[in-house]
Parts: C-alpha cells; structure tokens; sequence
C-alpha cells in the first residue's frame, strides 16, 4: 500500500526520525461536556503517527474475527446407522451399499455415500475444525495503532461512511465530566450538541431485516455502526451512552480493532474523552520513547517520514539530482491522421503524380459529357426536322 | 495528510464506491464526474469543488478551504448558492475555479450545466390524436 512511495526515499529518510520536539506536536482541542464550547486543548498522541497500514488491519481483523465462533459439526453417526452392504457385481446395479432386508421401501436403496439419500456428507464436519487463530501480539498492536491513526483522518472515517461534515474537529475529545453522565438524555444532548446525533440517524435509518436464516439465531437486524466513544473510566458513561442505536463504548485500556476498524476498513469515528486520549501516550508510547504500560514496546513508525508526493518530487533534494526535461515530444504532430484515399490533399502531398491523374480524370469527363452533349443534340435537331417534315407533308392533304 | 495515502487507503474500499453494469462510480461529495481516480477524488484531494442542486432553483458550489486544517470538517467547506442564469452562474464558477483547480474547469462547468438542466420543467407531450374506433367513439359522445 505505502510501498509505491517508498521507492523515492533516500536511505537516510529510514532512520529513526530526529526527535520530534513535543511544542512542534499539533493540539487537538477538548470539548466542554456541553459540547458547545471548547474547553481546553490537549497534545496529539504520538500513535496517531503510526503508519496507516490498511493490508496489516485486514489480516489481523480476519483473524480476530474467527476467534468468536462456537464449534459446530454433524453428527458423526449421521448416514451411518444402517448395516448396508454391497451386493457385488452380477445384479445389474451399482455397487454402492444396500440397506438389507425386505418388508419395506428402504430395502435395498444404496446408502452411506454423499449422493445417497440418507447418506452422509461429504467430508463431514468435525467439532474440532481450526476455529480460532492466533495473532502475533506485535501484529495486533500494529493494527490496533494503524487504526487509531486512520480514526484521526477525516477523509477516511467520511469512506468509512460515517457522517462528520458537521463535526467540529476530529480527533473529537470531550472533557472528563462525560464520564460521570448517567443518562441516557445527557448523552443524546451532548452528541446532538457535537453534531455526532447525524451518525446515530443513520444508524436509526439503516435498520434492516437480517437477509437469511440468521433471522431466526438472535441476529433479526442489521444496521450501521454508529461512533465509538472510548473513556478511561467508567462513571456511569456505559449504562447512559449504551442504548443511543450504533454508539459502541470501548474502554482505552482495551482496545479492540473488531470495534476500531469494523470489517476490516480504518476509519471509525471515535469520541475520546479527555482522560482517556491522555492516557494513549502510556499505552503506545511515542516516536521517541517506548510505552510505559506495555513491556518492551515502541509504536511502529512510517518508513517515510513525508508521504506527500509531489511536495518529495517537487523537493530541491529530488530536483537537484533528475535530469532536466526535454522538449515534448509529440508522437502525433498533425491533430488526426488523415485517409490519403479520402483526402486529397493528404494523397497529394504522398503522391504528387496524383494530382496529374485526377486532372486528366476531369478532364477526360468533361470530354465525354461534351461528346455526349453534342450528339445529344443533333439528334434533336434531326427529330425535329421530322417533325417539319411530317407537318408539312399532311397540310398538303 | 498526503493525499496520495488517503488515495491509496480509499482507492479500493470506500462507502462511496458503486460499481453497476460494469463501471466503476463514486459518489462522495466534491466528485464532479463522479468517477473514482485520484484527480476527481472529494476525499484525497486537498481542493476539491462540489457542485449540486438547491432545490429548485440555482445550485450550492461548495469549495475546500485551504486556510482551515482538514480536521475541523465543520469549518473547511465554503458554501455559496448560485441563483442566476445559466450564464451568469457559469462565470462565477468559472471565476472561482480558474486559481483553485484549473483542471476541473470543464468539468466544472458540464456539472453546473446538468444540475440547472435539470432544474427545468421536462417537455410536456402533445395529447395523442385518437384514431380509429377510438376518435369515433369520442365524437358521438
């Protein structure tokens, strides 16, 4: 994904950058738990530099997503309790197993193989199918970063689908008294206020019947998913947030990319409160310094540090060093090529000799239409001395 | 952020993405055609132009701004409705486009000239002339 703009980096840019100083870090501001006002300002965590890696948040996401599921598997007697046996060769059928017996209509019908009625499947499932899968926690990490940063970049939560034209900033964090609300009327208030209520509308609004048989196992409807709103603790903000349709609360302390990146696609929309965007300097660390609650753990960080392409093309280092550009060369001097055999001054220019031919062609035309006209008419004249002829012959009657 | 990322990050997977009859649409706000590269992308770009109708009469011409940082979304588009002629509302879009995206002019001006085509009163067809039985019938009664 990132790799067609690495190839453009100079060795040195692999390095580990140079210490970032923390004042050249941008502020994200912090809303009031009003919403309306902004009631402070707080330092852009250094995650939210983590390179974006959409191809590491979907191999981790289909991981993860297996570790759910519950084992299911046919019986294993299925299609096998019958004491059927071949009847060899010479009867003139198959030699498939046959139920034995007689007095009933399952007497010899074939039995056991997967294109028998009553048979077994094919490949019967097993209950002890690979249902989960292990992760690499270096891998999840990864992802779980990755995540964070897409949360952070308005244009991919808008492809995600989520809707923030009216939002006022994202990363959107609200100020720690949110999580001390305890009802579910303060916290529609304070999303309304957010303009983040137009996200929970949609969800109201996609509210489908499930397509398909898992209707009836507890799963009736589907819909969109609606913000993520991740606190560092819990006051009452769970119990008031829970109900609002699509609005999923997560913990900082328990990051789950299943909810940062649902599906596999970056971009969620996630309100932070104040506390708990604070604490994600802890958690992952920064471009300088490890985590201080995770062992042995530093943020992964691009392998470019500038990912703006032309701002690298249009660079003195790059432009110093690439050859200047010669005149443009046109593979197509004329607009549109010409038919020589419909355009003559095109067949001309290939073959002037044809200008000759054709004059002589005209020529030769106009000659002919003469010769036509002057027999033309002395046939007339003759047809009408005929007439005179004729006419003067019967007056004299 | 670098828009050759977010082309990239969004380039495949996109709520906007629509792909009928075999070709490949998006319709994100500020796509003047509607058709996902990276030049007519509303997400990737940095300035893009959005032209659509305002109800029925006249069209709302939002721009990207480039003084406000793309993470405030409230504040980084600037609207303006145009109720004017046809005309007179191709010359404002041509005026506010010539500096900001040059390479949208055309496209630009098609796009505003559908939205208002489409403004208009559709062509009302003539009844039909009975023939036949039919204008027999319609004559004795």
């Amino acid at each position: 994904m990132v790799s067609i703009t690495i190839v453009i980096v100079a060795e040195a840019t692999r390095k580990r950058d140079t210490p970032r100083s923390a004042a050249a870090r941008p502020v994200v501001s912090v809303f009031s738990e009003g919403g309306d006002s902004v009631a402070g300002t707080v330092q852009l965590p250094g995650v939210f530099k983590a390179p974006i890696r959409s191809d590491v948040v979907r191999f981790v996401f289909t991981n993860m997503n297996k570790n759910k599921r519950q084992a299911y598997a046919v019986s294993v007697k299925a299609g096998h309790q019958t004491s059927a046996e071949s009847w060899g060769t010479g009867r003139a059928v198959a030699r498939i197993p046959r139920v034995s017996g007689g007095g009933t209509h399952r007497a010899g019908q074939a039995a056991f193989g997967n294109m028998c009625r009553g048979g077994r499947m094919f490949a019967p499932t097993k209950t002890w199918r690979k249902w989960h899968v292990k992760t690499n926690q270096n891998q999840k990490r990864f992802a779980t970063a990755s995540a964070v940063a897409a949360s952070a970049l308005p244009s991919l939560v808008f492809a995600r689908g989520h809707k923030i034209d009216q939002v006022n900033e994202i990363p959107l964090v609200i100020g720690n008294g949110v999580e001390s609300f305890k009802k579910t009327k303060e916290a529609v208030a304070l999303l309304k206020a957010i303009n983040a209520y137009t996200d929970v509308e949609k969800v109201t609004n996609s509210k489908k019947l499930r397509a398909g048989v898992g209707k009836l196992r507890n799963r009736r409807h589907t819909q969109r998913r609606g913000p993520l709103v991740i606190y560092n603790e819990d006051k009452g903000l769970v119990k008031a947030f829970r109900n609002i349709p699509g609005v999923e609360l997560a913990s900082v302390d328990a990051l789950n990319l299943l909810q940062l990146a649902p599906g596999g696609h970056v971009g969620r929309f996630v309100i932070w409160t104040q506390a708990a965007f604070e604490k994600l300097d802890a958690l992952f660390g920064d471009a300088t310094k490890g985590a201080e609650l995770k062992k042995n753990y530093n943020l992964p960080f691009p392998i470019i540090s500038n990912p703006d392409l032309p701002r690298l093309i249009n660079s003195d280092e790059i432009q110093a060093v690439v050859r200047v550009a010669g005149s443009a060369k046109n593979k197509r001097p004329f607009t549109q090529r010409k038919n020589p055999l419909r355009n003559t001054g095109v067949l001309v220019r290939l073959n002037p000799y044809a200008q000759t031919l054709r004059r002589r062609e005209l020529l030769a035309e106009e000659a002919r239409k003469e010769g036509k006209k002057g027999r033309t008419a002395k046939v007339a004249s003759k047809r009408g001395l005929n007439k005179e002829f004729k006419e003067s012959l019967l007056s004299q009657v | 952020m670098s828009s050759d990322l977010i082309w990239l990050l969004t380039r495949d997977q996109s709520a906007f993405l629509v792909k009928r009859n075999g070709v490949q649409l998006s319709r994100e706000p500020g796509n003047l055609l509607n058709r996902n590269s990276l030049k007519y992308s509303g997400l990737a770009q940095k300035k893009t132009i959005d032209i659509s109708t305002a109800g029925t009469n006249g069209a709302v011409v939002s721009v990207k701004k480039t003084s406000v940082p793309a993470s405030k979304p409230s504040k980084s588009v600037s609207k303006t409705t145009l109720k004017k002629s046809t005309r007179a509302g191709a010359k404002s879009v041509r005026n506010i486009i010539r500096t900001y995206r040059p390479d949208l002019e055309k496209a630009a001006l098609a796009r505003l000239s559908r939205v208002l085509e489409s403004q208009k009163p559709g062509k009302v067809n003539k009844p039909k002339k009975l023939r036949g039985a039919k204008a027999r019938k319609a004559t004795t009664a």
